[in-house]
């Protein structure tokens, strides 16, 4: 008996749930398709507790009144004895864990991004929520919104006000991972307006990634991450207390073109992996590490810091690179391995100015990938 | 001086014997995240080889694989898509099968991601050979199906 006939025969003999797992992967339109595979698979879909959309190309409102249609569709053949109003009493009766909604317009300064279906803000039962280009307004204080949520993906998102977005991160107490870009707000606001979020119940919060957010986040609200990717801005210099220390953080991935990074380093006593990459959207002045002093040098690089890696950028001078890169050398005594992104022709010269330099650490390798600098 | 943060005492080894009869090395702390393995060890005791009758020699290197880079914290994006580059459909499905049947959780749902990537562009032929899915409707049960599930694309354009 063949090893993969037998695999074949066991896999029919999988219980539903766990084949109603895998199809919790796939988008819930090619998930429909399964339904015709045989009489057992016509309801399998239906039981799957993740509801996925993705559709790319949304150029008008036409075409998101038809999506709209779609996810309604989906929802009410998922449980033919709800009596369909709206969208609205669907989700939150479907019991859906994971929830995927990723639109994208073409030309999204030409569009208005479509308004948050608000029954998606009352759907208690999510673990998962991803969503992409939405426009949300008023959120009411509920501090148990989303008392399952592990997972927030928000990426192209308008609130109306601060407040909205900063009520919506108090409502999920479990929250472990917690990526956030390009968030905007209709309504100006002010670095305070932030502050009063400081205490957020974001304890249990392992992993945070935040790029392209030009707002006064309430770091100190992140104290407890292991990972965290942040893009540092000026406005990060109005914190009244500066940033937390961040007791469990053991990756960091930061912007080296905004001095703030040495603060932020300061504040890492258990750091082991660090990444370092320039700012891609905005030519900043280089504003880069230029003091030694011992006093100003962070505890992780000379304690706990074991891989470095560096990314080289096409804007990056030559020499604040390798500033950059031997001052980590001369103070990180524990550094397993130091990598630099950079393209061929930098790499000879980066590499005998690297190479001979002293190293801190005896057990230093130095490593290169090579990169388009053109690439963003 | 770098301290061990570990409370283990020493790296104790496990010894898993699989159904086609030989033996494999796992640490203990590996050991630990294949449920169904631990289970084993708590009734039986870590001093005797584990049976699995379930799990062949093909499959068993890979799976320890899987779980000495998890046990030292690197399993990364970029190892996972290595570690099943080189693996076609059927290797996968062996693969999770046995992830199942020794109840370990990461490799699952890894492997359950990618059984899903692999199936979400093939035909419905495919999927029911890869499933063993005998197809149990007549002609005109399965047409009249397909016909039913067409509201599901009116008026949306594709997004391939």
């Amino acid at each position: 008996m063949s090893h993969h006939k037998l695999a074949t025969d066991r896999i029919s003999g999988l219980p539903d749930e766990i084949l109603c797992h895998i199809l919790s992967f796939i988008p819930t339109k090619q998930a429909i398709f399964t339904s015709i595979l045989s009489k057992r698979w016509i309801h399998l879909w239906r039981h799957v507790p993740a509801l996925y959309f993705i559709n790319k190309k949304l150029n008008s409102s036409q075409d998101i009144h038809h999506f709209n249609q779609f996810v309604k569709a989906v929802l009410h053949s998922r449980d033919n004895s709800l009596s369909s109003h709206s969208i609205n009493n669907l989700a939150v009766q479907s019991k859906i864990q994971y929830l995927h909604l990723y639109l994208h317009a073409r030309l999204k300064c030409e569009t208005i991004p479509p308004k948050l279906p608000a029954s998606i803000l009352s759907c208690t039962t999510l673990v998962v929520l991803k969503l992409s280009w939405f426009y949300v307004d008023k959120v009411s204080p509920f501090p148990l919104r989303f008392p399952s949520l592990k997972t927030l993906d928000l990426k192209d998102m308008n609130f109306d006000k601060c407040q909205d977005f900063m009520l919506l991160l108090d409502g999920c107490p479990v929250l472990e991972d917690l990526q956030l870009s390009y968030i905007h707000f209709i309504q100006s606001f002010r670095h305070f307006d932030f502050e009063q979020f400081e205490n957020s119940s974001l304890r249990k919060l392992k992993r945070a990634h935040i790029t392209d957010c030009y707002f006064h986040f309430p770091v100190k609200a992140l104290a407890n991450v292991e990972f965290l990717r942040v893009e540092l801005w000026k406005g990060y210099t109005y914190l009244p207390d500066g940033f937390p220390t961040f007791h469990n953080l053991t990756h960091l991935a930061v912007n080296y073109d905004c001095n703030l990074a040495v603060q932020v380093l300061q504040h890492c006593p258990k750091l082991r992996n660090l990444e370092l990459y320039p700012k891609l959207k905005y030519a900043w002045r280089d504003e880069y590490i230029t003091k030694d002093d011992e006093e100003l040098v962070p505890i992780c690089l000379s304690s706990s810091l074991t891989t470095c890696t560096i990314r080289d950028f096409v804007s990056t001078t030559l020499e604040s690179l390798i500033m950059l890169a031997t001052f980590i050398m001369k103070k990180a005594r524990v550094l397993k391995t130091m990598t630099i992104w950079s393209n061929r022709k930098r790499f000879s010269e980066i590499e005998s100015k690297l190479s001979s330099f002293p190293r801190a650490s005896a057990t230093c390798q130095l490593s290169f990938q090579f990169i388009n600098l053109y690439d963003t | 001086m770098a301290q061990e943060a570990s409370s283990s005492t020493s790296s104790k080894t496990i010894s898993l014997k699989t159904g086609d009869g030989e033996i494999f090395e796992i640490e203990a702390s590996a050991a630990k995240q294949m449920k169904t393995v631990q289970r084993l060890i708590d009734d039986l005791g870590d001093d005797i080889t584990i049976p699995l009758h379930n799990v062949f020699s093909k499959e068993l290197p890979k799976i320890i694989e899987y779980y000495k880079k998890d046990i030292t914290g690197e399993i990364t994006k970029d190892f996972e898509a290595e570690f099943v580059k080189d693996l076609n459909d059927d290797e996968v499905k062996v693969l999770f099968l046995a992830a199942n049947y020794l109840d370990a959780n990461k490799l699952f749902e890894f492997l359950s991601q990618n059984i899903a990537d692999r199936l979400e562009s093939k035909s419905v032929e495919y999927v029911r050979k890869y499933f063993g899915v005998e197809n149990d409707f007549t002609p005109e049960e399965e047409s009249k199906l397909r016909e039913e599930r067409a509201w599901s694309f009116r008026g949306i354009k594709e997004d391939e």
